[in-house]
């Protein structure tokens, strides 16, 4: 109860404790890992959500998982894989490649009862686990476009510098919408933008894929009114936050950099062929709109205006406030727990990853509402949520087909008619939920439009007033040397007139003085003349002062006039509670009606179930696809472990491995780097050193492979979440390709060249089981392979290259299982 | 979502093994005692003739890169003050005339027909080069597949031995992408007309070896499927089997195995042999090939430059209809001859003309198309469409149902939907047989 107690005022001050939470997470990862102290802490976070109960609140994340998935289990549960299994699945999924034949045998031979446990903690700790998420972190993120801008080699450092340092993923995210242009790193991070060619649409759309999980390119094409209206809303919010940017090359350097204006409105009419309108204004998905924009008249919008010469710095930047709401949506945090759950599941709890809409519900709900929670619990870092999920049932379970014998039908039947009964009582209450998200959307929407129209009206006053003060800090100078100008004028004036006055006085004293009289009228001429230029200037002036002093009451009046516009903007404080009211009905809407079709989902396994009970016997052609459909099915609910292609680099990586080059390069690295070490590693603190060694180590190795990566990930192609295509292509370079031929070619002690100095053909069989298919070969493989090697001659050393082919071009090979 | 096991049903998986099998099995003795999947030695696939015969519709796509100009070509406007040098004379079909630079093409045109009243809004090489190849509009951040991998996708026939969709180019980088329709539709490259990447076994390794291994491959894999089998696994095993079936009719992609009297009459140039490779490419069934041709882009004496390029086009080009026609092949043969955009009416100072697309011209025949016919209409010296003006995306829709694509369908890949042609445009009914 102590503890209870405790972790409900945690809660209450999450938000003051979270800087402390985190310094906590991110000081204590090795703790964490070992111990189960700072995860029941972390449970304890939890009890303001549905997904918890109070028996389960004190189990680890991992067995929550599990409970979920099995709950929801409709037929067979597989049992837990093998050993072996699960070495190889563990070891590809973190450290991205097979494990080495010596691993298998030490994993195999180990007896501890938490030995599974061990070897998590022990991949997720490792630099391959370091070198390998930053590989898949730069195919997510730069979905292998062509290299630009900013060097890879910098880029990739930056990614694995963020996850040795466990850079929590929506500061990641932060940094790659915005960076300060001061930051050093700033350069870096804004790769994500510059290899999008800071193309607004561009970067909309993956934005909106990569953060939030919505392709809102697909936005037209829906029908449903409700998910049609949202999503149209959401592209132009999240538009709304890219529109002001653009690429800036330095005129002298070339370099190229990002340049944002402080100003413009999106306009949409090119984006779609339709007519609709969305709001203009900048606003997330499922997030608060952007109302409490300042408003700025020109040059005081900018620290530094953007010029030919200079990119710019705006005072009020719109990525970088859309930067910051990425913690605290929710859909942020579902995008983040269904993408790391494909990494290790091969398949997302949403899927595809990136439709997350109404028609396209998660298959497990409450499972990705509680995952959405924990991400956020666990800091948003990779390393704990891969550690649980690595440690469910559901990961481990075998992939092994079922048998329809284990299959108990009378029990799916019966799950049905429960299934079609919770069903039936929650129709009513998604429609009622609908009509309430409805009616509140439309009150956020009226008072929305509201802030449109007077936002929309601000731009041109800006410009008008931004005109006027130029014009007025313009004319100000040339008011005063007017002013200056009709001064000299009129003392010139006034010191003739008093010259021709005293000369006059003088001629009415000697009157006979004809010179004296000439010199008075000329006096008198000159006077009259400064006096009707002085006039002149002076009239000058006044009107000059005149427009001055109007063009000044126009400035005034456009300030005027946006400060009162801007007094009709809504206030934050006013949109707030309709905005929340918006927010958490359309929330409470969405995930009532996911539940729904997920009950409608599970009903239709039932019948699929069903049909295939009823077929079995009579119609075998029919039987066969509704199992395979079925199977299907199981996969996709976590019921039996699914075969995930190895990604491209996962094979290329898994190859080298296999034939022994990857030890010979990881070798090469290692002495090259100790040979020749750079400053960083010469300049580190003893305690660090090995450490950054290692990280330096693996930084050279992705270099190193690149060439051979590079080839596979040609063929290979593939995002993740993507559906798996084999091509003649990809055979080809298997079997005819020189990379693969060279790798099985017997040289500098690799597998081939070990293999072929062996006598002992049993021997041989299981070392080229366990390097290759990381298991040992079985009596009747020993056996088989015995029998070719017997037959081979003197073409042994050939044979054992093509048993070392046929393996690497085997199905075992190529999946993940 | 995920291509349920049942979309390749188990009656398909066991005809494609018998199919190879039987393959191996009748070409060769030694082959009846290997596992199914080595029909390597297979000269003549017979898979090839039926496929053929059964009427499967086929493009080529002959791209002049650069930017042909409509007025030396397919749109001739002599004594024009944009006319250009050179006269339009008449053609096989009364009443069209083109430029007298295509004298070969000319006797063709009664197969041919022609799109006067392209209007692309466009003047910029990439953005015609995607356009006309995808029939969209370019989006940032959307990438569209090339026509021959919708081709290839759409048309090409299970257990089809070969690529569905070949570029033939002249030395250089590129390739065409079949953007979400994934890497089995995106284009095999025939460099310099050279066959395709790791089509050669390496020289250690021979026939019998390379049988030796597969064999051993399908019992790995036979082991493997006992533990579990899916359609991923299916179409990864089957993926060698073709890459065996593809050695073994790799001839396909050699020229030189043509009679000495075609590469003659197909000339010496580069673009004839090419032409004459795209010709056996689609005897063997291949659905999509693009030949492209270099290059066009004359902004500097362009009437120089086009006695030239097209002088090399003409012949091998007209050839090509020809002995399409001839051997029957042209009504299930779409022929396309398509460029990023055409030139100005405007003739510049150095003799040349420049990017325009407002008012250019396209040339397609056989298959669905309706010979002999011109759509569309510029003004007397051709600076603007008066009459039928059409874009890329009616070309894309057009071409597509001219084989018997439903353009107006979707694609569904990885559980969305793609229309396969943009739904706001539609097809040149008109023109269509």
């Amino acid at each position: 109860m102590l503890k209870f107690a405790l972790f409900r005022q945690i809660v209450s001050f999450r938000q003051a404790l979270l800087f402390g939470i985190r310094l906590l997470c991110f000081g204590a990862t090795g703790l964490c890992f070992g111990a189960t102290g700072l995860c029941f802490g972390a449970t304890g976070l939890v009890l303001e959500t549905e997904s918890s109960n109070d028996s389960s609140i004190l189990l680890p994340l991992h067995q929550r998982i599990d409970q979920l998935v099995e709950n929801d289990a409709i037929g067979p549960l597989a049992s837990l894989c093998s050993d072996a299994d699960f070495l190889r699945r563990v070891t590809l999924d973190l450290a991205g490649t097979i494990p080495t034949a010596e691993q298998v045998n030490t994993f195999l031979a180990d007896r501890s009862f938490n030995k599974r446990e061990m070897v998590v903690d022990r991949l997720i700790l490792s630099q391959d686990f370091v070198r390998h998420m930053a590989i898949e972190l730069d195919v997510i993120l730069l979905e292998r476009r062509s290299d630009k801008i900013v060097a890879v080699k910098d880029w990739e450092r930056y990614l694995i510098d963020s996850i040795a340092s466990d850079k929590p993923l929506d500061q990641l995210f932060q940094e790659l919408i915005f960076m300060d242009a001061d930051d050093p790193k700033g350069g870096v991070s804004a790769k994500f933008i510059l290899n999008r060619d800071a193309e607004p649409n561009a970067i909309t759309r993956d934005i909106g894929r990569l953060a939030f999980g919505i392709d809102l390119q697909c936005a037209q094409c829906h029908d449903h009114p409700l998910v049609k209206d949202y999503l149209q809303d959401d592209y132009y919010g999240l538009f709304a936050y890219w529109h002001r940017i653009r690429l800036f090359t330095d005129p002298k350097s070339k370099v190229v950099k990002l340049s944002e204006q402080a100003d413009g409105e999106a306009s949409f009419s090119s984006v779609f062929t339709g007519s609709g309108h969305g709001s203009a204004l900048p606003r997330p998905p499922r997030g608060s709109a952007l109302v409490d924009e300042p408003t700025m008249i020109g040059s005081d919008a900018y620290f530094i205006e953007p010029t030919k010469d200079n990119p710019g710095k705006p005072k009020f930047s719109r990525r970088q406030a859309l930067s910051t709401v990425l913690s605290n949506n929710p859909q942020f945090r579902r995008n983040i727990a269904n993408r790391l759950w494909l990494m290790m599941f091969g398949r997302g709890i949403v899927h595809p990853i990136d439709l997350h809409h109404s028609d396209n519900p998660p298959v497990n709900p409450r499972l990705l509402r509680l995952l959405a929670d924990e991400v956020a619990i666990h800091n948003f870092q990779l390393r704990p949520m891969l550690r649980q999920f690595a440690l469910t049932r559901a990961y481990q379970r075998a992939c092994d087909g079922p048998s329809p014998t284990t299959v108990n039908f009378r029990d799916i039947a019966a799950r049905q008619v429960q299934l079609s009964s919770d069903r039936d009582r929650m129709t009513p209450i998604v429609e009622s939920l609908a009509t309430e998200a409805k009616s509140s959307k439309a009150a956020y929407d009226e008072i929305l439009h509201r802030h449109e129209i007077a936002t929309l009206k601000i731009p041109p006053l800006l410009k008008k007033a931004g005109d006027a003060k130029r014009k007025s800090d313009q004319s100000s100078p040339q008011v005063a040397s007017a002013a200056k100008a009709a001064a000299k004028l009129q003392e010139q004036s006034l010191a003739v007139s008093e010259a021709a006055m005293s000369s006059a006085n003088a001629v009415s004293k000697l009157p006979e003085d004809q010179s004296l009289k000439e010199i008075t009228k000329k006096l008198e001429t000159r006077a009259s003349e400064l006096t009707s230029t002085y006039k002149l200037a002076a009239k000058k002036h006044s009107d000059m002062s005149a427009s001055h002093e109007a063009t000044e009451l126009e400035f005034k009046k456009a300030q005027a006039e946006i400060n009162e516009t801007v007094r009709e903007q809504v206030r934050r404080e006013e949109l707030e509670p309709v905005e929340r009211l918006y927010l958490s009905a359309s929330l409470s809407y969405e995930d009532a009606n996911y539940d729904l079709k997920a009950i409608t989902q599970k009903i239709a396994v039932c019948e699929l179930a069903a049909d295939y009970a009823k077929v079995r016997e009579s119609d075998a052609a029919k039987a066969e696809s509704a199992w395979q459909s079925l199977v299907q099915h199981w996969t996709n609910r976590n019921q039996i472990a699914a075969l995930k292609p190895l990604t491209p680099v996962q094979l290329a990586v898994s190859t080298m491995r296999a034939t022994g080059s990857l030890d010979q390069q990881i070798e090469a690295a290692r002495t090259k780097l100790i040979a020749t070490p750079p400053e960083e590693l010469k300049n580190a603190k003893e305690s660090d050193r090995n450490a950054l060694e290692e990280r330096l180590m693996h930084g050279m190795l992705i270099d190193q492979l690149r060439g051979t990566v590079t080839q596979f990930v040609g063929l290979y192609g593939g995002l993740p979440g993507e559906d798996f295509q084999a091509t003649v292509n990809q055979a080809l370079f298997i079997g005819n390709g020189s990379v693969v031929d060279g790798l099985l070619k017997p040289a500098n002690n690799n597998l081939i060249q070990r293999l072929s100095n062996l006598d002992d053909t049993d021997q041989i069989a299981n070392e080229l089981y366990l390097a290759i298919l990381s298991r040992p070969a079985s009596d009747v493989e020993r056996h088989d392979i015995s029998k070719l090697l017997s037959q081979s001659g003197d073409r042994r050393t050939q044979s054992i290259c093509e048993l070392g082919w046929a393996l690497l071009s085997s199905t075992e090979f190529r999946f993940n299982y | 979502m995920k291509c349920m096991v049942s979309c390749r049903s188990t009656e398909h998986l066991s005809s494609r093994r018998s199919f190879l099998s039987g393959m191996a099995a009748g070409s060769l003795g030694v082959a009846a005692s290997l596992s199914p999947g080595l029909g390597d030695l297979i000269i003549a696939n017979p898979a090839i003739a039926a496929q053929l015969k059964s009427g499967s519709k086929r493009i080529l796509n002959v791209f002049l890169h650069g930017g042909v100009s409509q007025l030396e070509s397919w749109d001739p406007k002599p004594n024009t003050d944009t006319g250009g040098p050179f006269r339009a004379i008449p053609t096989s079909v009364p009443g069209i005339h083109i430029s007298e630079l295509l004298p070969h093409t000319a006797k063709q045109m009664h197969r041919l027909s022609l799109i006067r009243g392209l209007n692309t809004k466009n003047g910029d090489h990439g953005r015609g080069q995607i356009e006309m190849t995808t029939g969209r509009k370019r989006i940032p951040g959307t990438d569209y597949p090339h026509l021959g991998a919708v081709v290839a996708k759409s048309l090409t026939p299970e257990n089809f031995p070969l690529p569905g969709h070949i570029l033939i180019r002249g030395a250089g980088t590129g390739s065409s992408s079949a953007a979400y329709l994934g890497p089995k539709y995106s284009s095999v490259v025939m460099n310099e007309g050279k066959p395709p990447e790791y089509t050669t076994r390496p020289e250690s390794l021979s026939i019998e070896d390379d049988q030796r291994r597969n064999a051993f491959r399908s019992q790995v894999n036979d082991r493997f499927a006992r533990r579990r089998r899916t359609a991923d696994t299916d179409s990864y095993t089957y993926s060698y089997d073709q890459a065996l079936d593809l050695l073994a009719s790799r001839e396909v992609f050699d020229v030189t195995r043509e009679p000495k009297s075609d590469q003659e009459r197909y000339g010496v140039s580069e673009f004839g042999q090419h032409c004459l490779l795209a010709r056996r490419l689609l005897e063997k069934g291949v659905p999509f090939v693009q030949v492209n041709h270099s290059n066009y882009d004359t902004h500097h004496e362009n009437f120089d430059f086009h006695i030239e390029q097209l002088g090399e086009f003409d012949l091998p080009f007209a050839t090509l209809v020809s002995d399409l026609a001839e051997r029957g092949m042209l009504e299930d043969t779409l022929i396309c001859v398509m460029s990023e955009f055409g030139r100005t009416p405007k003739i510049n100072s150095r003799y040349g003309r420049d990017h325009w697309g407002t008012a250019w011209s396209v040339l397609l025949g056989g298959a669905g198309i309706q010979p002999g016919a011109v759509i569309g209409k510029t003004n007397d010296n051709g600076t603007e469409v008066v009459d039928r003006e059409v874009d890329h995306g009616h070309l894309f829709h057009t071409i597509l149902q001219a084989v018997g694509v439903d353009s107006t369908g979707e694609f569904e890949v990885g559980g969305r939907k793609y229309p396969i042609a943009d739904p706001a445009k539609s097809s040149i009914k008109e023109l269509l047989a």
